[in-house]
């Protein structure tokens, strides 16, 4: 479909090659349902280990074959594109198949019955004989984690809009993860922070995905805390109230999960923290990508210079594009981030990486690997001068020595 | 009693109704919000970033692309929170 709107007098028309593509985001919180479908056309129980080979093999494979979108809609076309309501269906549709994924996976991994009920009593479903083996269910709690890791990236795009109905749906998206602190943490902590030593959620050069984790989701943790109880401070309140947004948005956990535990019973609780835990490596595995290295300048007044399109990492690829609603666009979302995802535009003097999150996560598995390929990256990004990257200060001596700190930047291969 | 504008989302601080839930009740003086308290709908703009309104001409986003439906949205969303705090 094109859009258009008339500007001077002219008519500016633009079409979005990825409008019906976007649908494609409502995929991935079928994984639980596409595993029962393999499984029972098969039998193999290898198919239980789907998810992963979905997200880190068959993506990454997708966006070496499809390729790069480099379109970006026309400046004049960016209000009309916004207010497309179909844009938002799109990313709402994403959340009753992400619930309906999960409790769908429950009654799997709770052999078959709900709420004593065993509406299938001669299999657990369709096609599946005997329940489950411990495996099996470890096997399908890390399909569940990867729709509960691309559900925070959905929780994401909801949670930065003005909208509070959008802002609620957040919520609900971060419920299958307990991870419902991202939404103000993300937005009032580390937009905030960005590509700062001082920001948990933004990787310094040389840290291995491994050292980040820790530092990223306990710092997380602890600084959205610190945001709501300064809030509430102001508000001369505790801060141990359902209105804190810590609190309401993991209220919605314990429902979720509490829910499928009274439904599917307590001994599914183990899968519950996998999957939990995979989604939110999955989440930070991609915000250890999107920063690495990078710095904004300390400006003379001590604030640090605003956050402009050179301090995130982009990809154009096509498939993780459309997974992710424009989550590689980070350069835009950093410098406007209650846009939507369908107006972001890729700026191209921003740094980019050689292919889509999916694929570098992979590379992130191996320290070795990925400093390989993205430390020279950084480098080139600040012209050879190490001093302006972010960083580790564990490797900095090292890095200076290497890369001859800032007085020979010339020598340095780009 | 003045407004406020964030350049970056146009997120509008009027100084008669505060911003009860950010915890500037109304009536709260833009000079006594704290200088580093951030934009509470994009959050990369800081109270010494806001500009008054009579002085606001556009927003600082490339191309100054923001909808007036996003726009609307917040101030209804705002008003519909004063009310329920009075």
């Amino acid at each position: 479909m094109t859009v258009s709107a008339v500007v001077d007098g002219h008519k500016v028309e633009w079409t979005d090659k990825k409008r019906y593509l976007w649908i494609m985001g409502a995929v991935i919180p079928l994984i639980p349902m596409m595993i029962w479908g393999l499984v029972a056309a098969t039998e193999w129980h290898v198919w239980w280990y789907f998810g992963p080979f979905f997200v880190f093999v068959l993506i990454p494979l997708f966006d070496l074959v499809a390729g790069l979108d480099p379109n970006n809609p026309p400046d004049e076309l960016i209000e009309a594109l916004e207010e497309d309501r179909y844009y938002r269906w799109v990313t709402f549709a994403f959340i009753p198949l992400q619930i309906a994924g999960f409790l769908w996976g429950c009654f799997l991994l709770g052999d078959g019955t709900i709420f004593g009920w065993d509406p299938f009593t001669a299999s657990v479903l369709p096609g599946i004989a005997e329940n489950l083996t411990w495996y099996d269910k470890v096997g399908l709690a890390t399909g569940m984690g990867m729709v509960a890791g691309i559900g925070i990236n959905t929780a994401h795009e909801l949670g930065h809009k003005k909208e509070e109905l959008e802002r609620w749906f957040a919520r609900v998206a971060l419920a299958q993860t307990a991870y419902g602190h991202f939404y103000i943490e993300h937005n009032r902590g580390h937009h905030v922070r960005v590509a700062t030593p001082e920001d948990p959620a933004s990787s310094r050069m040389g840290e291995t995905v491994w050292e980040f984790m820790p530092r990223t989701v306990i710092g997380s943790l602890r600084s959205s805390w610190e945001l709501e109880k300064k809030r509430f401070a102001r508000l001369k309140k505790s801060p141990y109230s359902l209105k804190n947004d810590l609190i309401n948005a993991w209220m919605f956990t314990v429902l979720l999960w509490g829910f499928a535990m009274a439904a599917f019973g307590w001994q599914i609780f183990p899968f519950l923290v996998i999957q939990a835990i995979l989604g939110i490596w999955l989440l930070e595995s991609v915000n250890y990508l999107e920063h690495y290295g990078m710095k904004r300048a300390k400006l003379e007044s001590g604030r640090y210079e605003r956050v402009n399109p050179s301090h995130s990492w982009n990809s154009n690829n096509i498939g993780t594009n459309v997974l992710l609603y424009h989550l590689q666009r980070h350069s835009d979302h950093h410098a406007n981030p209650t846009r939507r995802y369908q107006a972001l535009r890729d700026f191209k003097e921003a740094p980019v990486l050689p292919t889509g999150y999916a694929g570098m996560i992979v590379a992130t598995w191996v320290p070795q690997i990925w400093r390989k390929v993205m430390d020279e990256r950084v480098l080139g990004h600040y012209d050879g001068d190490i001093t302006q990257a972010n960083v580790h200060p564990r490797l900095k001596e090292k890095y200076y020595a290497r890369y001859g700190a800032s007085d020979a930047p010339e020598q340095v291969a780009v | 009693m003045a407004q406020f504008i964030c350049p970056n989302c146009e997120y509008v601080y009027d100084e008669a109704k505060g911003d009860p839930r950010e915890g500037w009740p109304a009536g709260t003086p833009f000079a006594e919000v704290d200088a580093d308290w951030t934009c509470p709908d994009c959050g990369v703009r800081e109270q010494v970033d806001f500009v008054p309104a009579e002085e606001f001409v556009r927003n600082d986003q490339d191309g100054n692309v923001i909808s007036a439906e996003t726009r609307e949205q917040a101030l209804a969303r705002q008003r519909a929170e004063k009310e329920h705090q009075s």
